[in-house]
């Protein structure tokens, strides 16, 4: 039995990946186990690896949060941890206990392929002491990003360690027909197989208010039942009012960041298709500006940083499936079913 | 029947919140009701009195058991709605709130003012406010307001979006003895507002004239509808604020509406007929004007005048006012010459010079305004040692009276020594000016409606058989399932056809081959476009490339543009480069469309190509009321119009070609409000027809 490394950088989907494969997995029958050897360090709000909590609950995994996840890859992480051997060695114990009772073993990587390469914890050299096929997911910007994968693709192969093929995830809509038509070409040249193509969602992969919120912190000035809504662009309200409404009406689900003194930029978002107001500077807004946004439903939050700051920090949320959203995980399954050759990949773990 | 005589003219009128003590609002208004006058009867409700200012007081309007059709409320913000309930229940017809906590306190007040709202609809009855001085008329008589003082009885309707603004006004009037007919604070405008104010005051018999102050238009369309039907019958003069950026951003904080772009008001009240007026000063200068004096039947001025200077002053006004200096008839110039000195003038500006007395003025004033030649005339009067002015004012107020169509406004030039002769025109109905500029001003305001009030009648947009919704739909559904806003340009092009627009053909190619087969199936020479919806201005990163002759000139720039764009917006997304038919090059011209919070669809028309952000040559129509007569007459408002008129010698363009590709647009945007902004630059024109070359669409 062969377990799958999924490898990618962060925002490329992965978890949503190994979601949706592991619930078709599931359904034929597969008991799958979900193992993080490196996760993300607490942020402000969570203490757990948030993807570690959703496969627990999504798979019933009877084994604590800090196995499935044992470490974590902070900006300081040598210092915490100091000693490698130690590390694998807990790394090697998680492992077992995950793998005991499963068919196989759905590994997520790092937020980068290259996390704890110092201490030897790297994917690559991870895949290698698992006996795990590695599986490279990239979201597509532009060409360079096929570089990322083929690069990946021959590192493995330099160090000897099993390479499934690289699966495009979160494809725009704009890079669907020269993914399919260039990227599979010029991969299938360079010996790598496509496992898959997925589209972008953005129902599953915007980030959610509540997300940004998490992020920012502030105050919650009015919305706080509509924290749910997806925000799938961020724009800066700097302009005239002249030009603020044609500007604002280009985008949709936005998250608008402006001043808390500018009422007139304030009340043109919220004429558009906003999911939410950010006000910047720690500026209370006008009491008008509150009960438009409240009856329009947009939430507002106010932050303390400037607006530069504001949105170099947003710049770093990305969305996180929570077990109770059924939506995004229906969506997720979906997304593998149609769009990856999963009978492919469900071959590999039964290898 | 007017709409609005529940609340102008009503039978029983309830102060709910009537209070004993002087200086509280509820006994402000219960001694302003009974001291206007008012025929009808006045209740005071309060649970807790039984006798208020010698009148009964009632526990709730419920319990009156007579007619009361109106009902005044001053409780606290949180007893308003069950006032308005009780009020319901008894059959008031219209309710003025006075009482603030409302939609300006923030989100809970919005929600109160809803609920407000919804009562009031539920039980049928209007609301004025919350948070207004309240309601005058003279003519009822009726004060449902805590201003201090009454109006003089008069003829101007004052509709104010600010009550401060109104108590002042009043004050002010009464020190210089201005009348109106109403006063009305709008406060909130929860449900009443500037449009059913407006649309009322036209019917009321009292009224001649409606000011308005407004910091926004609430129902766009509704007040379009309102002025361009009360404008047929009397003026409607408005200032409007917020128009510079700073001010936008202020009425923005004060009123919690996003301000509309002041184009689009300009317009609004250009369409249906308002006078626009820019300052304070000017909203009554004119109201007075417009109460005393007739309106002119044409635009033809006399001026008259004592002193030089001070006539060439009032003439140069004349043209900036869109007034024209009388050319005096060849009768009246020889009744002047023999009777006037020699050193006079006695053409337009007629110059009696400065040792005249009463005499000349007098005969010079009576056979300028016999002259048929002569719509209107100015007195302007400088204190020299021999000027009569009162005596002249006499003059020129017998001169008025035999000519009552004809107005007559005074310009006495100094202070102290014309006071009594300036304060003897006023009261006797000549509105007088200390400066030349104010009453030229003033007549222009007057004449402009002459001609606002004989316009032709309002039209509608062209009707077109030939449009084809469905293929529009079809391409908006792509658009959306793809979660895009703006179209790409061939998607842009795809609508205009189908809208009858005479877009040059247009595909989209993904790859190199694929553009090849497109430029093969068009025909040679071809355009090649970038298609990426957040490149707004292609041609300025090499992103539009023209006169492609052969495959292999498409195949290369296909690449060399992909690198081009790339390299200046390394991260838009590039959906392919699209393909398109080249044309003659013809004049070049822009046709775009923003659609107004407020007003709807606002079309733009001017002179295209690289120059436009330079010359600035563009026209505005807002859609409503825009038919041919208003296309062509925005198109003639340009200097491209003088291009397309065939400039030095050139051949005359195919202007009904251009104004049906702008009524094609306004009917494209009034049938899919989605449109929300569209820019077609450039339209090319050509002798025989003109063809739009690029299209862009955003939806929302």
């Amino acid at each position: 039995m062969a377990n799958l490394y999924f490898v990618g950088t962060a925002g490329s989907g992965k978890t949503a990946v190994i979601l949706g494969l592991a619930l078709q997995l599931k359904e034929q029958g597969v008991r799958v186990g979900y193992f993080k050897p490196v996760g993300i360090p607490p942020g402000a709000v969570g203490t757990e690896d948030r993807d570690a909590v959703l496969m627990r609950e999504v798979l019933d995994l009877n084994i604590e949060v800090q196995e499935i996840s044992p470490l974590a890859l902070g900006g300081y992480y040598i210092s915490v941890y100091k000693d490698p051997d130690r590390c694998r060695q807990r790394v090697r114990e998680s492992y077992a206990k995950v793998k005991a009772a499963t068919d196989g073993v759905l590994i997520d990587g790092a937020a980068r392929p290259w996390g704890m390469a110092a201490f030897n914890l790297d994917a690559v050299s991870l895949a290698q002491e698992l006996g795990a096929a590695l599986v490279y997911v990239l979201r597509p910007v532009n060409d360079r990003s096929l570089d990322e994968a083929v690069f990946f693709a021959r590192c493995a192969r330099e160090q000897k360690a099993g390479f499934a093929g690289v699966l495009f995830n979160n494809v725009p809509r704009a890079l669907l027909a020269k993914t399919e038509g260039i990227y599979r070409e010029i991969l299938a040249g360079n010996g790598i197989e496509t496992l898959g193509i997925v589209p972008s969602r953005p129902e599953l992969s915007a980030p959610t208010v509540a997300e940004y919120y998490e992020t920012l912190g502030g105050e919650i000035l009015t919305g706080e039942d509509r924290l749910g809504k997806m925000v799938e662009d961020v724009l800066v309200g700097a302009m005239t009012i002249e030009s603020a409404l044609g500007y604002f009406r280009r985008s949709a689900n936005k998250a608008v960041v402006t001043g808390g003194d500018r009422s007139e930029i304030a009340l043109a978002a919220l004429e558009t298709d906003t999911a939410v107001l950010i006000l910047s500077g720690g500026l209370y807004p006008d009491v008008k500006v509150l009960a438009k946004a409240a009856e329009k439903g947009v939430p507002v939050i106010l932050v303390h940083f400037d607006t530069y700051t504001t949105v170099e920090k947003l710049a770093e949320v990305s969305r996180i499936i929570h077990p109770d959203d059924k939506e995004a995980i229906a969506l997720a399954r979906e997304n593998m079913a149609r769009h990856c050759n999963v009978d492919k990949l469900a071959a590999l773990l039964r290898d | 029947m007017q709409a609005l005589n529940a609340l102008f003219r009503p039978e029983g009128v309830a102060v709910v919140g009537a209070s004993k003590k002087r200086e509280k609002l509820g006994n402000v208004i219960l001694r302003n009701m009974i001291k206007s006058g008012y025929g009808g009867n006045v209740y005071p409700i309060n649970p807790k009195e039984s006798e208020i200012e010698g009148l009964k007081v009632y526990p709730a309007v419920s319990g009156i058991g007579q007619r009361v059709e109106m009902a005044v409320v001053v409780v606290p913000a949180e007893k308003v709605l069950e006032v308005a309930r009780d009020c319901g229940t008894a059959g008031v017809k219209s309710l003025v709130v006075i009482s603030a906590g409302f939609k300006e306190t923030g989100p809970e007040g919005m929600a109160r003012e809803k609920e407000l709202v919804g009562i009031c609809h539920a039980h049928g009855m209007r609301l004025l406010g919350p948070n207004s001085v309240g309601l005058m008329d003279t003519h009822t008589p009726l004060n449902a307001s805590f201003a201090a003082g009454f109006p003089l009885k008069g003829q101007i309707a004052f509709v104010s979006q600010s009550g401060a603004m109104l108590v002042a006004i009043l004050d002010w009037s009464l020190k210089i003895g201005i009348g109106f007919s109403r006063f009305v604070s709008m406060g909130n405008k929860a449900d009443l507002n500037e449009a059913d104010f407006i649309a009322d005051a036209a019917e009321d018999p009292n009224t001649r004239v409606i000011l308005c102050y407004i910091e926004d238009v609430k129902e766009g369309a509704h007040f379009l509808e309102a002025a361009e039907k009360a404008t047929r019958r009397k003026p409607v003069i408005i200032l409007k604020s917020g128009t510079s950026q700073a001010g936008a951003k202020a009425a923005s904080s004060h009123t919690g509406a996003l301000a509309g772009s002041d184009l689009a008001y300009e317009m609004a009240f250009k369409q249906s007929g308002v006078l626009r007026v820019r300052r304070m000063s000017e909203l009554f200068d004119l109201a007075v004007v417009f109460a005393r004096q007739p309106v002119p039947r044409g635009p033809r001025v006399a001026i008259i005048t004592n002193s030089g200077g001070p006539g060439i002053v009032a003439t140069d006004r004349v043209e900036v006012e869109r007034l024209e200096m009388a050319r005096l008839s060849r009768k009246t110039v020889e009744t002047l010459r023999p009777k006037l000195p020699l050193e006079a003038s006695v053409y337009n500006p007629v110059d009696v010079l400065g040792d005249a007395g009463v005499e000349r003025f007098s005969f010079a004033l009576e056979s300028v305004m016999a002259d048929e030649s002569v719509d209107s005339a100015v007195v302007l009067l400088c204190p020299t040692a021999v000027a009569e002015p009162v005596e002249t004012a006499e003059a020129i107020v017998k001169a008025k009276a035999r000519y009552p169509e004809k107005p007559v406004l005074g310009v006495y030039m100094g202070g102290e020594s014309l006071a009594s002769g300036a304060d003897y025109l006023v009261e006797h109905g000549i509105p007088c000016f200390t400066f030349p500029e104010l009453a030229v001003r003033a007549l222009g305001g007057l004449t402009a409606y002459s001609r606002i009030r004989e316009r032709p009648p309002k039209e509608e947009l062209p009707r077109y058989r030939d449009v084809d919704p469905a293929a529009v739909k079809r391409v908006f559904e792509q658009v959306r399932a793809e979660r895009r806003r703006i179209l790409l340009g061939s998607e842009s092009m795809e609508v205009a056809s189908a809208y009858g627009i005479p877009a040059a053909p247009m595909l989209l190619a993904r790859r190199a081959r694929e553009a090849v087969a497109h430029a093969a199936e068009l025909g040679y020479p071809v355009v090649l476009k970038v298609a990426s919806p957040e490149i707004i201005h292609k041609t300025d990163i090499g992103g539009v490339k023209i006169g492609l002759k052969t495959a292999e000139e498409v195949r290369e720039e296909f690449w060399e543009m992909m690198e081009r764009v790339h390299s200046h917006f390394p991260r838009a997304a590039v959906y392919g480069i699209e393909v398109q038919k080249m044309y003659p090059k013809g004049t070049e011209l822009i046709v775009g469309m923003t659609r107004d919070l407020q007003f709807g669809p606002l079309i733009a028309f001017g002179l295209g190509g690289i120059y436009v952000n330079l010359l600035r040559d563009t026209a505005f129509r807002l859609v409503w009321g825009m038919g041919r007569r208003e296309i062509q007459a925005m198109i003639e408002e340009t200097k491209a119009y003088t291009l397309l008129r065939g400039f030095r010698g050139e051949k005359p363009l195919d202007i009904p070609a251009v104004v049906e590709i702008i009524g094609r647009i306004g009917k494209l945007v009034s049938d899919f409000p989605e449109i929300v902004e569209m820019d077609i630059n450039p339209v090319f024109a050509y002798r025989e027809g003109a063809r739009a070359l690029d299209v862009k669409i955003t939806i929302e």
